[in-house]
């Protein structure tokens, strides 16, 4: 039968608990002790297998379902139409697109030609679910990209973190869709870049942004996107590279 | 998890910075989470309970009480509300021996997932209270201190219930084929 007194040290040593003034009276104990030695030993196995036992990956978009349940006081500075407790509801929908393409405006671009009319209902909602996403985890830049259906249009969405410009390449050029707006969470200034071509829109990224680009279905019949490229540039050298595509 | 920081960001969310809420949830998800699956024994349940623990968390904001440890209240939070869970679907319990009936070659090496398994079963085994002992010191990996703190338990309980639950689940892991 062990001494409670070292059936207590030992635990203490298993945890990483033992204070060193104790460690010469434990050691005693377990040359001493063959009882003690088996208990160490056996505590110090259980113990180990149970931190060794696999960690368990949080589902995909936890976080984003987390953060979307979450209302903040607004904070100041912005926008009442991307508000975070109104992001994803009928009335940003609307509103948000007239902004986006209100603010599209300064870029010179032929492709920005072909933005008039509404791209989403009104009352019509952002969904929430994605049809696919992809999450970036890279010291350079980290977030999330999300593709989501509004039926009449696709949305590639945008929640990235970056310290330093980061360029982000989205190639719908396969997806048979057409670029049809772009909105952002900070408004757009004419200081942001953002650039349109055939198939490909490039915008930097720097900071905390959260973003939306506009996808047209112009096929009939309707089609879902083939395959949306993202690729990540830092500095010219590429650095993330994924794909979206949609559910069949 | 430094406190300090926590309690920066904390701030800063009161002031409805979402990039700060960003990082807490970053931080704690992955955590909440595990300690949940660990107690549930169910993914599903862990990320309700999950999404839960992080409104309930920030809908109670201001009752946090920032001298003490942000990660000790937000656990408290864990750990009360993967007990009410367990509660609503105490009759569904998702691991049985049935299930983690071990492998027929003893001599196989368990792999990792399998062994996960294993651990997770003979922890369902555990009462309740021991188990979450196991989860917090093991999975979470917290201290006596941290522990006794977040259930509002003395040191000396806490070591005496992980006592016991090793001492249960060294049986259990026998009696499963683990040596």
């Amino acid at each position: 039968m062990l001494d409670e007194r070292i059936a207590e040290l030992i635990q203490a040593d298993v945890d990483g608990e033992l204070e060193p003034g104790q460690r010469p009276e434990l050691t005693q104990a377990l040359e001493q002790s063959e009882d003690a030695r088996a208990f160490h030993s056996e505590m110090m196995r259980v113990a180990r297998l149970m931190t060794d036992a696999s960690e368990q990956e949080p589902p995909w978009g936890l976080r984003r379902k987390i953060l979307n349940s979450i209302e903040l006081p607004v904070a100041e500075g912005v926008g009442s139409w991307f508000r975070p407790a109104s992001y994803g509801l009928a009335v940003a929908a609307g509103v948000l697109l007239a902004v986006g393409l209100v603010n599209i405006a300064p870029v010179n671009n032929s492709e920005l030609g072909n933005l008039v009319g509404t791209m989403v209902k009104k009352g019509q909602n952002i969904p929430r679910e994605p049809e696919a996403g992809l999450a970036v985890d890279l010291p350079q830049i980290n977030g999330q990209v999300w593709l989501k259906n509004l039926d009449e249009a696709w949305v590639v969405e945008f929640e990235l973190e970056s310290d330093t410009p980061v360029e982000v390449m989205v190639d719908f050029s396969h997806s048979g869709m057409k670029f049809g707006g772009y909105a952002d969470q900070a408004g757009f200034s004419g200081d942001q870049e953002l650039q349109v071509s055939g198939g490909e829109v490039r915008v930097v990224n720097q900071g905390n942004r959260h973003f939306m680009l506009f996808l047209r279905n112009v096929s009939e019949p309707q089609i879902k996107p083939q395959e949306i490229g993202i690729a990540m540039n830092l500095r010219g050298e590429k650095i993330y590279q994924g794909a979206l595509q949609s559910r069949e | 998890m430094s406190n300090d920081r926590d309690r920066a960001l904390i701030l800063r969310c009161k002031r409805g910075d979402r990039k700060a809420l960003g990082e807490l949830v970053k931080n704690y998800e992955r955590p909440i989470y595990n300690a949940a699956y660990r107690i549930l024994g169910n993914p599903d349940d862990a990320a309700d309970v999950t999404q839960i623990v992080f409104l309930r968390a920030f809908e109670r904001l201001d009752q946090y009480n920032p001298e003490y440890k942000f990660f000790s209240w937000i656990y408290r939070i864990a750990i009360n509300e993967s007990i009410n869970q367990r509660n609503r679907t105490r009759n569904q319990q998702s691991f049985t021996d049935e299930d983690i009936a071990v492998q027929d070659d003893p001599e196989k090496e368990l792999d990792a997932d399998r062994m996960s398994e294993i651990i997770q079963a003979s922890l369902m085994e555990l009462q309740e209270d021991y188990r979450v002992v196991v989860v917090l010191r093991h999975f979470s990996d917290l201290s006596y201190k941290d522990i006794g703190g977040i259930l509002q338990i003395p040191e000396k309980t806490v070591k005496s219930r992980l006592y016991s639950a090793r001492q249960l689940m060294k049986t259990q892991l026998n009696a499963k084929g683990v040596s």
